[in-house]
């Protein structure tokens, strides 16, 4: 084992030097940390090879989409290729980290997971949309305790226009107890109800079935408060815990948000490390992130017991694809104060994230020892095109009156409301956020998204902008295609394919030769190096 | 013996595979003892915003100034049959369709009653159902060999609640944005935006495959043989012929101008195009009826505009004996208030009004030149044969071929059906050309 950390760093020593080819590099991995000692050992113990790992310009591209949302600029690539401190890894990603997009993004996924939209089935309207998609955005933007956000959530009463967290009970299609209970378990825990028996469940919904809501004489406000009646409620907490509640005393959803957010239960930071895993990743630290078995009722008291043989989940062949990483990440998240960007951090300067993506091998997948490459989510995708030609689309919505408009500018990532999109985001999979559930948002490639990013002629009109200001800003052929490269892909183009582009450009007539760069363009948006993550 | 119900269960049962995998042939619509064909495409007229039924098609004219503005009916080429004098084109046209006079269901709201009139369903239940568009082209997308999307929008989406609902993205209309009355209807990416060249092209293509440093680098995985499959069905649809149905300049002047030129005559005109396609479900979106101010002076544009484009698509579909394969149904998410409000700010408007409204079926195995119920003197309530969305839904799927009473595949795997059990009781059978 020595031996093996010794050959690494070694390499280390050698990284600056080390030549990379355009995805990939074979060193650069930090032996010391504690999350990439971990994942050493279980590739050692599966027999995978330490991967390689990802060149500087995938990167940063990476941790740019990952944490703010966005592709880098042109310049941050430039800066960044071109350091050779050591440590610059680390920087970056503290750089990301604390760049607003960081929340903006983070409030895209929280929205998704909270089910943040005006309509249909949610119904919170849109000035509660606004107020509580602002009020989480900011809290992600100071990095608030993730354990007071969602004390907050669980127990929240008032307004749905004046109190923002009020708004989680009423983003729920089933307001029933039993809906509302499905609803907490998704959220908070990433459990089914199926998890759980029928009794079980209807023991557990008690705790929200004192919830209320009741109208104003403001249009859409509404408030949400607990009955006022003084009630004995006899119910169960999900690790099978009967409590009896006296709600004059006390509002039964407290005792459900003192029981999940105690540092001895892991149900929630088990939740919460894997929804940012799979943020990250695509996939889960448990293969099925949001269908989270059952841990066994013992297990609250120790970590040793809690992952111990007698999980539940064995039988399931639901696991963890490393187990020791799994509870890491869980203590490391209490141990921060429950940070959200303390994962990320974590995360991001892992192995398994600056691995190379190269060798897409489903068993290296499975273990984190290959990046997953995937499409890009919708907004990001829409974003990107629109960052590099400075051409947003329009975001507008006709329901409710008066109708809705969002500045012309606006990312879509921004946009609070699940309500308001437009087909071409729709297209590439934008959830609804009728559920919450992680399935929700469509993976898939089809062709009409094909068809858009091969033929749309506000997409061909924005590109030619974009090729018209190239050619006014760089005198040199080798310099735009540079900026082309560095704008979309993020790195620069290698000499292979600046042959191939001359090769291209004088192979067209004259007549015909300023398409060259339109038509390099239009190859870089429909190149799988652009639409996915790599 | 197995009957029908059971025969459609079972068939049910297989076409979860098929509805999927689009490999499966047209299994769900074939019952066993029916004679004609199901109806083949389905155009839905949605008159967005809720259309007076009193200045279309039940006409109160001796109801007085304080219902109908002093507007009154006119006689159509079916004995017995009059409609408003808003209307005199389709009036020669109404051996064509038949006008059910007494829908009625209990929501005023556009968000609520839309999702009822779509999905036969009360939003509320915690699940979005799909709107009967995606249905219909889930099912049929066995048979329907086209290349565009089988759900198509002309031009905008209602926008209501995601029309999919829990079915899969591919069954979401494609909203055709754009205007099929400007010069060139431009379908963003189905239509080349001109200026390259089919040689261009292809050498750009060449280009783009040698300059593909990624694919040449990684292995492959799903994902990415995914995303080359779908670029392939992108080329074939840019190479192909589906896409000129949109263009409606190969059409001759003349027959354009008889669809009338506007936005919705012209809907009307593309909708024709794509039933010849064979695409399953076309929706027109009209827009503009939603007139709680000066109603009248806006039926002076919505109705002539209307009146030319629904009739010339309902007999240019004749003509080319393509209504008979072809369902249309027309109606608004509800009706307007009878009473009209001469008071300020309305200064003769009408509200919406969900009691008692008319909805128009035409082809596919309905037949033309009849009234169902009836409403009282002022249009305010059905004096007779009250029909439910349910009814109506519930009809339009069986002559679509599809059994409503069947299960619903569907990707999250819930158990229900296409329409809420036992909704069938009051189907308009009285207007099915053959019993089923």
């Amino acid at each position: 084992m020595r031996k093996f950390y010794s050959v690494i760093i070694c390499s280390l020593l050698t990284v600056a030097a080390a030549c990379g080819s355009t995805f990939e590099k074979s060193s650069g991995y930090d032996p010391f940390l504690p999350v990439n000692k971990i994942l050493f050992k279980h590739w050692q113990e599966k027999n995978i090879r330490v991967p390689a790992v990802s060149s500087d310009g995938v990167f940063i591209r990476r941790v740019a989409l990952t944490a703010a949302g966005r592709l880098p600029a042109a310049a941050e690539v430039r800066d960044f290729v071109f350091d050779d401190t050591p440590g610059k890894r680390a920087k970056l990603i503290e750089k990301f980290l604390n760049s607003p997009e960081y929340a903006d993004m983070q409030a895209m996924r929280f929205a998704d997971m909270l089910r943040i939209k005006s309509e249909f089935p949610i119904n919170l309207w849109p000035n509660a949309v606004q107020l509580y998609h602002r009020t989480i955005h900011d809290e992600l933007l100071t990095d608030r305790s993730l354990k007071s956000m969602f004390y907050d959530l669980l127990t929240a009463s008032g307004s749905n226009f004046r109190t923002a967290h009020a708004n989680f009970f009423r983003a729920s299609a089933d307001r029933s107890p039993t809906g509302l209970a499905k609803m907490v378990l998704l959220t908070t825990m990433n459990m089914r109800e199926t998890e759980f028996s029928k009794s079980e469940l209807e023991d557990f919904a008690k705790l929200f079935s004192l919830i209320r809501y009741k109208s104003t004489y403001e249009w859409k406000e509404e408030i949400v408060y607990n009955d006022p009646v003084p009630q004995v409620i006899t119910a169960r907490l999900p690790d099978g815990t009967a409590v009896t509640i006296d709600s004059g005393a006390t509002d039964p959803r407290k005792v459900f948000a003192d029981w999940l957010l105690q540092d001895d239960n892991p149900y929630f930071a088990r939740a919460v490390t894997n929804k940012v895993w799979y943020w990250a990743f695509g996939r889960g630290i448990y293969p099925q992130a949001d269908d989270l078995p059952r841990l066994e009722s013992d297990q609250r008291s120790f970590w040793a017991k809690l992952w111990g043989s007698s999980d539940s989940s064995t039988a399931k062949g639901d696991q963890p694809f490393c187990r020791e990483l799994q509870d890491y990440m869980i203590a490391e998240f209490q141990k921060s104060n429950y940070s959200l960007k303390h994962l990320y951090r974590l995360i991001m300067n892992s192995a398994a994230f600056q691995a190379s993506a190269v060798n897409q091998d489903e068993e290296l997948l499975k273990n984190f020892a290959a990046y997953p490459v995937r499409r890009l989510e919708s907004e990001l995708l829409i974003d990107a095109l629109a960052a590099v030609t400075k051409g947003y689309d329009r975001y507008m919505s006709v329901i409710p009156e008066p109708f809705t408009y969002l500045p012309g500018s606006s990312k879509a990532v921004n946009i609070a409301d699940g309500s308001i999109s437009s087909g071409t985001l729709d297209s590439f999979g934008r959830p609804p956020r009728d559920s919450g559930q992680f399935s929700e948002r469509n993976k898939a490639s089809t062709d009409s998204q094909g068809l858009y990013l091969m033929n749309s002629a506000a997409l061909y009109r924005r590109l030619n902008n974009y090729c018209r200001n190239l050619q006014r800003n760089y005198r040199n052929d080798n310099e735009r295609l540079d900026r082309i490269y560095l704008d979309i892909l993020s790195r620069y183009p290698t000499n292979r394919e600046r042959q191939v582009f001359k090769k291209y450009q004088t192979s067209l007539d004259k007549k015909s030769r300023h398409l060259v760069w339109s038509d390099t363009v239009w190859v870089l948006f429909n190149s799988k190096e652009f639409i996915f993550y790599h | 013996m197995i009957d029908r119900r059971e025969f459609l269960k079972m068939m049910a049962m297989c076409g979860v595979y098929g509805a999927f995998n689009r490999v499966s042939g047209n299994l769900l619509a074939a019952p066993v003892e029916r004679k004609r064909e199901p109806a083949r495409s389905v155009i839905e007229i949605w008159v967005w915003g809720g259309p007076s039924h009193l200045e279309t098609f039940d006409p109160k004219p001796n109801a007085g100034k304080a219902y109908n503005g002093d507007y009154g009916d006119i006689p159509t080429n079916v004995k017995g049959i009059r409609i408003s004098e808003f209307l005199p084109k389709l009036a020669q046209q109404a051996d064509k369709y038949s006008i059910i006079r007494s829908m009625c269901h209990r929501t005023n709201g556009h968000e609520t009653a839309t999702y009822l009139m779509q999905t036969g369903r009360m939003p509320g239940s915690g699940i979005t159902y799909p709107a009967i568009g995606a249905v219909l082209a889930m099912l049929k997308s066995g048979s329907y060999k086209g290349k565009l999307p089988p759900y198509i929008a002309l031009t905008t989406n209602k926008g209501r609640f995601s029309e999919n609902g829990f079915l899969s993205d591919r069954f979401k209309p494609l909203a055709t944005g754009s205007n099929p009355n400007n010069p060139q209807f431009l379908v963003d990416g189905f239509v080349a935006p001109g200026g390259v060249s089919k040689e261009h092209v292809l050498r750009r293509q060449k280009y783009a495959d040698e300059l593909d440093s990624f694919t040449r680098s990684i292995t492959s995985c799903r994902e990415l043989r995914e995303f080359e499959q779908a670029s392939l069905d992108a080329q074939a649809v840019l190479s192909g012929n589906d896409a000129k149905a949109f263009d409606l300049n190969l059409e001759s002047e003349a027959m354009r101008n008889r669809y009338g030129r506007t936005r919705f005559g012209q809907c009307c005109l593309a909708a024709r195009r794509l039933v010849e396609m064979g695409v399953p479900y076309i929706t027109i979106n009209a827009q503009g009826w939603d007139t709680h101010k000066k109603h009248f002076e806006s039926m002076q544009k919505l109705g002539p505009e209307f009146d030319q484009g629904f009739s010339a698509l309902l007999e240019d579909l004749s003509e080319k004996k393509l209504l008979d394969t072809t369902l249309i149904w027309c109606t608004g998410e509800f009706g307007r208030t009878p009473r009209v409000d001469y008071q300020e700010p309305w200064n003769g408007g009408r509200n919406h009004f969900c009691h008692c409204f008319s909805t128009v079926v035409a082809g596919g195995g309905f037949v033309g030149g009849k009234v169902v119920g009836a409403s009282d003197a002022h249009g305010e309530r059905p004096v007779e044969r009250p029909v439910s969305p349910v009814d109506l839904l519930w009809s339009i799927y069986e002559l679509a071929g599809i059994d409503p009473a069947q299960k619903l595949p569907n990707p999250r795997n819930f158990d229900l059906t296409i329409l809420p059990p036992g909704g069938g009781k009051n189907k308009l059978r009285e207007l099915y050309q053959e019993q089923i």
